[in-house]
């Protein structure tokens, strides 16, 4: 993360890249869209820790948006490459463990 | 994503919109700094923005990112969406290096698909069938101290209602070609006037209508 002052953890789980491909794509509007994840990309088996992370996400924007971006997900899978998740607040990006 | 006719108001429905830009080197003052495409102050973003509805609560996006940490210059391709269903987000990332000029452009298809190119590669495609509300390309940053070397955004086009391709609204617009200055603020104008496209500190953008 890139932003100014402090980020907190607020939770972590250990993951795969085959579960976290399908959960993001959930995420992103299900099967439907024709969305692909790029942890597809990666041993379904890989280890992926997802990381629920709360504080100020600046992200580009074409206006303001309704609701600050207060909470982000960060992917980090057991290789150490790090992949930014989905930002959003507590309402919009609750604390759950991924599921395929 | 349902069938949001609201997003159908008004005389433009923008299906597409192209930008020829270099993906230039930056300046990044911030202590922040990691070689990870993730987002924050310490990142410029070269970008262009469809705005899927008025108030560009949901759009699609598709830019550069820069960071310049003491390792050097890190930048990195990527397609961003936020739509009705609160997902904001990247859909796309690519680490990249050089400083070549590319096409960028996002178009719609009448099979309802958005997609997104860089040059001649489709990069992503989205089921989303629903038109844009307005366009914005230019830069954006968090980093008050970000600076640049001036260019071009040049070849701006959009499409309407699946058009061909076409020039930017005269009246809307006049920019077909949008300089952009740093710093000390970001700032996209024609090659004559500051005026018009100066939004805020640290962001400018040309945009439609």
């Amino acid at each position: 993360m890139q932003g100014r002052g402090t980020y907190q953890l607020d939770a972590a789980f250990d993951s795969t890249a085959g579960i976290v491909a399908v959960w993001w794509e959930k995420l992103a509007g299900g099967p439907s869209t024709g969305i692909r994840s790029q942890w597809r990309d990666y041993p379904a088996t890989m280890i992926v820790t997802v990381c629920y992370l709360d504080g100020q996400w600046n992200v580009p924007v074409p206006r303001p948006p309704k609701t600050p971006y207060t909470r982000g997900i960060i992917f980090i899978d057991e290789n150490g490459v790090v992949m930014q998740g989905p930002v959003g607040n507590a309402q919009t990006l609750p604390i759950v463990r991924p599921t395929g | 994503m349902g069938n949001d006719t609201s997003s159908r108001a008004g005389n433009n429905y923008y299906s597409g919109v192209s930008v020829v830009r270099y993906d230039s080197a930056f300046t990044v003052t911030s202590s922040h700094c990691d070689t990870t495409t993730t987002n924050g102050d310490a990142v410029v973003y070269q970008a262009m923005w469809l705005a899927m509805d008025a108030a560009a609560y949901t759009w699609l996006e598709l830019g550069t990112g820069h960071k310049n940490c003491s390792s050097g210059e890190f930048k990195w391709w990527y397609i961003w969406m936020s739509n009705p269903n609160g997902f904001s987000g990247y859909l796309w990332t690519q680490v990249i290096s050089g400083s070549v000029q590319h096409r960028f452009y996002i178009t719609n298809g009448t099979d309802g698909y958005w997609r997104w190119f860089i040059d001649t590669t489709q990069e992503k495609a989205y089921y989303w069938p629903n038109l844009g509300f307005w366009l914005q390309a230019g830069m954006e940053s968090y980093d008050p101290s970000a600076s640049a070397p001036n260019h071009d955004y040049d070849g701006m086009v959009h499409q309407v209602n699946w058009s061909g391709w076409q020039g930017w609204i005269a009246g809307a617009n006049p920019w077909d070609t949008c300089r952009a200055l740093v710093p000390p603020s970001l700032w996209c104008v024609d090659d004559t006037s500051l005026s018009g496209n100066y939004v805020a500190a640290n962001r400018g953008v040309a945009s439609e209508p």
